[in-house]
């Protein structure tokens, strides 16, 4: 390779995405080229500057979530005066769907699922009814055994693993999986694809979380690195989507 | 919030105004909340992210009656706050900045996406449909566009800041 062959590609992201073959000439040829590498070198810098620069002239990002969530919370155009009657109208057919719900949820599998995960999150991690948890190094023996194949993150939306143990969902084998952050506490049972109840959806590889609510906690379901199914269950219905989203996003 | 700040840090600089660029992450963050179902797990969130936000801003450039805003109106304000250190590191900045903000826009948005936010060309091409070798090409243009504008004119004697940027650029001297 030739110095005017090689100076096309040093830019380091193009250097990067190079075949394997290519790589190899520039390579050799930066070896015996000191003016070729000193030029690599500076775009090196260069990528340095670029990105020094860009986020020295960013604003600090901190409070851009709440900002967004403001704004997302006053962008929907429903106040406008001629809008109240359909507002009501909405408002009351909400209200009658949500009292007709029961009716027709109590037999989905999905919903019963998701009962059965909240009663135990309740009576095991609210009232610390006395169980045998694992930890720390435990757990990922334990998980290795109930999911084979599965790496559980330590942190999930920023509340850290605390505690595991195999419980009972709908008389089947559930891996249950405490992560706890200050007040909150989130347990995420996991089940595999064949110890699901007959019926329940979604299907284990969606990768989209449903929401259950019940009284004031939030239930979530998503897939467990297309392993299985987790079911999220938090003491508040805003924080349960949110990590199993995250929960979603990390494996 | 994944890589909202990532996100926040490109649509500053293609929108070269605060408040448009906070209406770009919020869209692109309402549209990614409402197409989850759509991600497929096991890929680059952050690509995918920059996907919806790249289509956003294609979008909104296409509409007839967009104002495209010139980087010089917002960009002196935004820096003064940002930058916090001694006063020739930022004016140094602020230059280096200006150069970025005032590259062609198709090549901007290469040069962030790649250099800033790391993401493959590969992913670059498929987020901007347009081919590989069109991306390397912009690439190349934008790095000696910058390297171009950095370098102080012939003849005149180059300033404190100057050299600073000349020394950034050449470490030999020039």
């Amino acid at each position: 390779m030739r110095c005017h062959e090689a100076e096309g590609l040093l830019a380091p992201q193009i250097s990067e995405s190079l075949d394997a073959s290519t790589q190899g000439e520039l390579a050799l040829h930066l070896d015996s080229c000191p003016a070729c590498r000193a030029k690599l070198q500076r775009e090196y810098e260069l990528d340095r500057l670029i990105t020094t620069a860009v986020n020295a002239g960013t604003p600090p990002a901190e409070d851009l979530v709440a900002r967004i969530e403001q704004k997302l919370g006053s962008r929907l155009p429903f106040f406008l005066p001629w809008r109240w009657p359909a507002l009501a109208g909405a408002a009351a057919m909400v209200l009658l769907f949500a009292l007709a719900l029961p009716r027709f949820t109590s037999h989905d599998p999905m919903h019963l699922l998701c009962l059965d995960a909240m009663d135990d999150h309740r009576s095991e991690v609210l009232q610390r009814e006395p169980r045998t948890w694992h930890s720390g190094s435990d757990i990922s023996g334990l998980v290795q055994r109930t999911v084979p194949g599965a790496q559980v993150p330590q942190t999930v939306a920023g509340l850290s693993l605390q505690k595991a143990r195999i419980c009972e969902l709908l008389r089947a084998p559930a891996l249950h999986l405490v992560y706890g952050g200050g007040a909150q506490q989130v347990s995420v049972f996991v089940m595999l694809p064949q110890d699901l109840p007959p019926g329940a959806i979604p299907r284990p590889t969606l990768p989209a979380s449903r929401l259950h609510q019940e009284n004031d906690s939030g239930i979530a379901v998503a897939s467990f690195g297309g392993k299985g199914l987790a079911v999220v269950v938090a003491g508040s219905p805003d924080v349960a989507p949110y990590v199993a989203s995250q929960l979603t996003l990390s494996l | 919030m994944p890589h909202a700040r990532s996100l926040w840090r490109t649509a500053l600089r293609l929108c070269h105004r605060q408040e448009s660029a906070e209406d770009l992450v919020q869209e692109t963050m309402l549209r990614a909340w409402k197409a989850f179902d759509q991600f497929r797990a096991q890929t680059n969130c952050k690509a995918w992210l920059f996907t919806i936000l790249m289509n956003l801003w294609n979008e909104h450039h296409r509409k007839p009656w967009v104002r495209h805003e010139s980087p010089a109106q917002e960009e002196f304000e935004l820096d003064q706050q940002a930058i916090a250190s001694n006063s020739d590191d930022r004016v140094f900045l602020h230059e280096v900045l200006a150069c970025i903000d005032h590259l062609p826009e198709e090549q901007r948005c290469v040069l962030l996406l790649s250099v800033v936010e790391g993401l493959a060309l590969r992913e670059i091409a498929e987020m901007l449909k347009i081919p590989m070798g069109t991306v390397m090409s912009r690439l190349g243009r934008a790095r000696a566009a910058l390297r171009e504008s950095m370098r102080p004119n012939p003849g005149v004697m180059p300033s404190a800041r100057e050299q600073k940027l000349c020394d950034a650029m050449k470490p030999k001297g020039c």
